[in-house]
């Protein structure tokens, strides 16, 4: 059997004594697309924040291809082939989209810290960030200041940024909040798109793009996971209906 | 002494004058590349927002580092320079009075750009050489400059021409023409005004034994209230029109910016 992508082993975090992750166990397979659902302040974003180095988890362990990537700083957690996109964008906002994407690309392109190559002789890395702008669907944007795109464009740059560089394991957080029906669409397709052949996980509200999208899915109660299992198997478990998703599914 | 360098001592004003000129060519130059190379656009990314240049990898940490010590070694440039030019070096240089003028022509020029504290360093001698000849308040104008530019422009004078970068793409810079026109002439006298109040109280508070001052090459008598009164005015009613017109401005300048479907 091969490692899990992405395995969290008992992950606790207390905010001023207070416990918002009570033993959060997951594990996400190579190449899997796999969603986390929760109600509001379930700790789905929290989660996110503790492997990818954001907050310090109070106490388990955090696995990355069976490496422990526990209480790393967020580049390096990066560098080793985990990147995520954010809730609230989370943008490079002064900057064309063009920089934006070419200045995710650099360190997995291994220019470091370097002050001696010249950034526009580098014609793989320019063209690698125009393919990603060009499967973004913003070639048209490719020099408006980021800060200026509208909202699912934002959204879309924000995507563009997590994939580029070729992490493996992606997160996702919220792609889809706030669009419209068919700005939901285009970000749905997007990100079957830009993940195929990579371990996805994706924190949603929107039950039918979880449900569509997802392999499995995990439904994380008050900093715990109550249920994991296919789309089907979540959907028919009594507990997860009780606790969050009868109410969710109606909207559906 | 040391001995010369190619025959060139570097003595005269001449000599010291061709060699500034050519380190000062050479650094900015140097600086430009410096803001091509990878390390260089990261500094630009963790200006605009640190915590994503993390999630891409780099630390905001060793980013800052690098342009710092960037930043250090044409310091280190522009020191051997100025000892050389002036052939003195005292704490005043290293004083925070220096630094804060070196930031407060940053911010003039404009932060961002590239040409920004450029412009921002030649307004800020010319401000200090050739208006602090003509008067002994040079500083309170670059105060006044400064605090105009951070409530008004905070892109400095460099984003102020970037701004217009956007109207001219769009072929609409005619429109911003007449509002322009419009607003120069009370905007002037505004100014003209509140400097004449400023240096008629300076005057007549420093130097109040001598009875006639001359200001804008016109000499008058401090004593009499009618230039009190005539610049009153000047300030009073440019500041009024300037206020009505200010509002053409910003509509026109709302209309040569619009852009369908942008900024939803």
């Amino acid at each position: 059997m091969s490692v899990e992508a992405l395995k969290l082993d008992n992950v606790k975090k207390n905010f001023a004594g207070t416990e918002i992750i009570r033993g959060l166990n997951l594990s996400v397979a190579q190449d899997e697309r796999h969603a986390v659902i929760g109600p509001n302040g379930a700790g789905k974003s929290t989660a996110y924040n503790l492997i990818t180095g954001r907050y310090q988890v109070s106490s388990g362990k955090v696995f990355l291809k069976g490496e422990d990537i526990t209480n790393l700083q967020p580049y390096e957690v990066k560098r080793k082939g985990l990147s995520r996109s954010f809730q609230i964008t989370n943008i490079f906002p002064k900057m064309s989209v063009f920089e934006n994407v070419r200045c995710s690309l650099l360190w997995a392109m291994g220019y470091k810290y370097s002050f001696w190559h010249m950034v526009g002789n580098q014609s793989k890395l320019n063209n690698d960030a125009e393919e990603i702008i060009e499967e973004l669907n913003l070639k048209d944007r490719r020099n408006t200041l980021a800060g200026v795109l509208s909202y699912a464009e934002q959204r879309a740059l924000e995507i563009g940024i997590t994939i580029a560089g070729g992490s493996e394991v992606i997160l996702l957080d919220e792609p889809t909040a706030g669009m419209s029906v068919s700005e939901t669409e285009y970000i749905v397709g997007l990100i079957r798109k830009v993940t195929e052949g990579k371990t996805l996980l994706v924190v949603e509200h929107d039950m039918g793009v979880v449900f569509d999208l997802a392999d499995r899915i995990s439904v994380l109660v008050y900093g715990e996971i109550i249920a994991t299992g296919t789309p089907t198997e979540v959907k028919e478990n009594q507990a997860v209906q009780e606790a969050y998703l009868g109410a969710a599914m109606e909207e559906h | 002494m040391a001995p010369p360098t190619f025959g060139i001592e570097f003595i005269t004003q001449k000599e010291v004058y061709f060699l500034i000129a050519f380190w000062v060519l050479l650094s900015t130059f140097c600086m430009y590349l410096f803001t091509q190379t990878p390390v260089g656009k990261m500094a630009n990314a963790v200006r605009d927002n640190p915590e994503r240049a993390e999630f891409v990898g780099y630390s905001q940490r060793w980013v800052r580092y690098v342009s710092f010590c960037a930043a250090g070694f044409f310091a280190g440039v522009a020191g051997a320079l100025f000892a050389i030019n002036y052939e003195i070096l005292t704490e005043q240089n290293l004083n925070l009075n220096m630094s804060f003028q070196v930031l407060l022509a940053t911010y003039i020029g404009g932060v961002g750009f590239f040409l920004g504290p450029i412009f921002g360093a030649i307004l800020f001698t010319l401000l200090q050489t050739v208006i602090g000849l003509q008067t002994d308040l040079w500083a309170l104008y670059t105060g006044l400059v400064f605090i105009f530019m951070v409530m008004f422009l905070p892109a400095g004078l460099t984003g102020l021409f970037a701004m217009h970068m956007i109207p001219i793409q769009l072929g609409r810079v005619g429109m911003l023409i007449k509002p322009y026109s419009k607003i120069f002439l009370p905007g002037l006298a505004f100014v003209i005004g509140i400097i004449a109040l400023i240096e008629l109280i300076n005057h007549v508070r420093h130097h109040g034994e001598e009875q006639f001052m001359t200001l804008f090459w016109v000499e008058f008598d401090t004593t009499s209230f009618v230039p009190w009164v005539l610049f009153a005015l000047m300030t009073i009613v440019g500041f009024y029109i300037s206020r009505i017109f200010a509002k053409e401005v910003a509509e026109a300048w709302g209309e040569a910016t619009f852009v369908e479907g942008e900024r939803r």
